[in-house]
């Protein structure tokens, strides 16, 4: 029987299978389509210390091999999540981690120390969502003030901590190791890449055009993705956790010969709504069928081709 | 967990019209359970989003769609023929509710939903409490007219005056409404057509239901791409098409502006 459980540190989940914050609501949404207590976790669409209306229509577009999304992190805030949201996670026994987002420093941490006082077990800080004004990115590109905001939350909270990095940095491996030295038990990357879509139609004389400026996503930015897990596995102790088109258990391969002790997915989810769970059963028979113990053993394997 | 994913085989699909098809899928019988105003997701190989389409008609194992060919979605739909495959989620959404006397109103290809509602409540309410539904539609021109459908429809008008009367069905609409004179409106259609005839129903103090249409991420409420803003009982706030939708009181909903644009 294999063992796919994460151990590194205090990242501890039964699988390396995530969901990507943003795209799997905050507890129930997917459960028509996979069993969430199979998945490593469900990480939470970013939560706000206020509700949050988010940005107006136009929000998504879909591109040559992803989407473009301008959400802005339309939430429910942090007081609506524990009164109804988690309660439901929680009786329902689904793992989860809760995506935290705050326009100052002080707004993080008071997020993060409700999340300590409900005994919430993971976070990961939202520092790099490209589609809201003031905040959060602003905290992801600099190593000096992501430094200050990672070391204020672990001050408050003793759960794990990843910090979700943004690819849209000259130094994606600075911000890593700022994070590290702050106390961070993990890093996530990448968060979208900056990006416009663009969809014209030419009907009656007249052009039509559609636009959406904001996170860019989906299969394309794979092999971005890629890059920014191997720079940083190069330079961190901590676990990283990957992300960025993944469709596949070959995807999730990629990732692991890349450097990531974890995965999540994102966009996939709205072509596939089983392929978590999916991917998940597809691991385990990999494992079984093929004499891998553990998922050490598996990403040996994979790093010493 | 309730069954809403689907590999439905196509029993037919066919033009009905320029640019208008009509497919039928073989769905499981009583697993598949679907109502007028619900929406599924095809999916469209190499695409990332899934396309939402306008359940026309549902009965036993036979689901119909009709779609118009828009954009490489659509066109890649149009080539498949009987045998071939769809992988499809739903039914989501909500669904049209029938009161009295109910006028349906469709423009385009949005006679989809309203057709359903037609077919479906014909034999359960008709004749109950002096109950009566009809249905009226408005197209660009006869070209743009579903032939399939053509017996259900009571009134049809053209804007180019085509195939039955020539103008907008918004006109029409208006004289409709006083010679009929429903308690209930239920329509889809162009933005613009429910706009100016739910603002006819509301002056008329008439129930009036409209079916919202977007772009879609999920078509499950978790990511919040395809929201309105809607008005409930005073508070402004946003509602996902997908979820809350796609059937919204006609009351609630903002048509200014660039919300709907």
């Amino acid at each position: 029987m294999p063992d796919m459980r994460v151990n590194k540190g205090k990242l501890q989940l039964k699988n390396p299978i995530m969901t990507a914050s943003g795209t799997y609501g905050y507890n129930l949404e997917y459960e028509d389509f996979t069993d969430l207590t199979t998945l490593g976790a469900i990480v939470t669409k970013a939560i706000t210390l206020e509700p949050r209306n988010g940005n107006p229509w136009q929000r998504i577009i879909e591109t040559d091999c992803g989407m473009v999304n301008s959400i802005g992190l339309e939430n429910v805030g942090i007081e609506r999540f524990l009164k109804e949201k988690l309660p439901v996670l929680i009786k329902r026994k689904i793992d989860f981690a809760v995506n935290i987002a705050g326009s100052t420093l002080d707004e993080y941490t008071t997020l993060a120390k409700k999340c300590e006082d409900n005994s919430i077990k993971i976070i990961e800080l939202n520092v790099s969502c490209p589609n809201v004004q003031h905040g959060c990115l602003e905290f992801g590109v600099d190593e000096n003030t992501l430094g200050s905001l990672v070391k204020s939350v672990r001050s408050v909270f003793s759960g794990c901590l990843i910090v979700k990095l943004t690819p849209n940095v000259t130094s994606i491996e600075k911000l890593g190791l700022a994070c590290q030295a702050a106390g961070a038990d993990a890093v996530s990357a990448i968060n979208t890449l900056k990006g416009t879509g663009i969809k014209l139609t030419f009907e009656n004389g007249k052009f039509k055009k559609e636009q959406v400026t904001g996170g860019y996503s989906g299969r394309g930015i794979k092999p971005a993705a890629l890059s920014a897990v191997m720079r940083l596995s190069k330079v961190l102790n901590i676990p990283i956790i990957g992300m960025g088109g993944i469709y596949s258990l070959n995807d999730v391969f990629e990732f692991f010969a890349a450097g990531a002790d974890a995965v999540q997915i994102g966009t996939a989810n709205f072509t596939h709504p089983d392929i978590a769970g999916k991917i998940v059963s597809e691991l385990y028979s990999f494992m079984e069928n093929n004499g891998f113990n553990t998922l050490d053993e598996l990403k040996g394997a994979l790093r010493n081709e | 967990m309730v069954q809403k994913q689907f590999k439905a085989r196509i029993k037919h699909n066919r033009r009905t019209g320029k640019d208008l098809y009509i497919m039928d899928l073989q769905t499981p019988d009583g697993i598949f359970v679907s109502k007028p105003g619900q929406f599924i997701s095809v999916l469209i190989p190499n695409k990332t989003l899934r396309r939402p389409l306008s359940i026309m008609s549902h009965t036993g194992d036979s689901l119909q769609l009709l779609y118009k060919v828009r954009g490489e979605g659509t066109k890649y739909l149009s080539e498949l023929t009987e045998g071939d495959t769809v992988d499809f989620t739903g039914p989501f959404g909500n669904s049209f509710e029938l009161k009295t006397r109910n006028l349906l109103i469709g423009a385009g290809v949005g006679i989809a939903p309203v057709y359903y509602l037609k077919s479906a409540g014909t034999g359960v309410n008709e004749g109950v409490n002096n109950s009566e539904t009809r249905l009226i539609a408005g197209f660009k021109t006869k070209d743009e007219i579903p032939a399939d459908l053509l017996p259900s429809i009571d009134f049809i008008s053209t804007d180019d005056g085509s195939y039955g009367k020539q103008g907008s069905i918004v006109d029409y609409a208006k004289s409709y409404i006083e010679e009929f004179k429903p308690d209930n409106i239920c329509i889809c259609g162009p933005v613009i057509v429910m706009k100016l005839i739910s603002q006819i129903a509301l002056e008329k103090n008439i129930d009036c239901q409209v079916s919202m249409e977007r772009m879609m991420g999920c078509s499950i409420g978790a990511c919040r791409g395809c929201v309105i803003k809607i008005n409930d009982n005073g508070t402004i706030k946003n509602a996902a098409v997908c979820k809350e939708g796609t059937v919204f009181d006609a009351r609630k909903v903002f048509y200014g502006g660039h919300e709907h644009a």
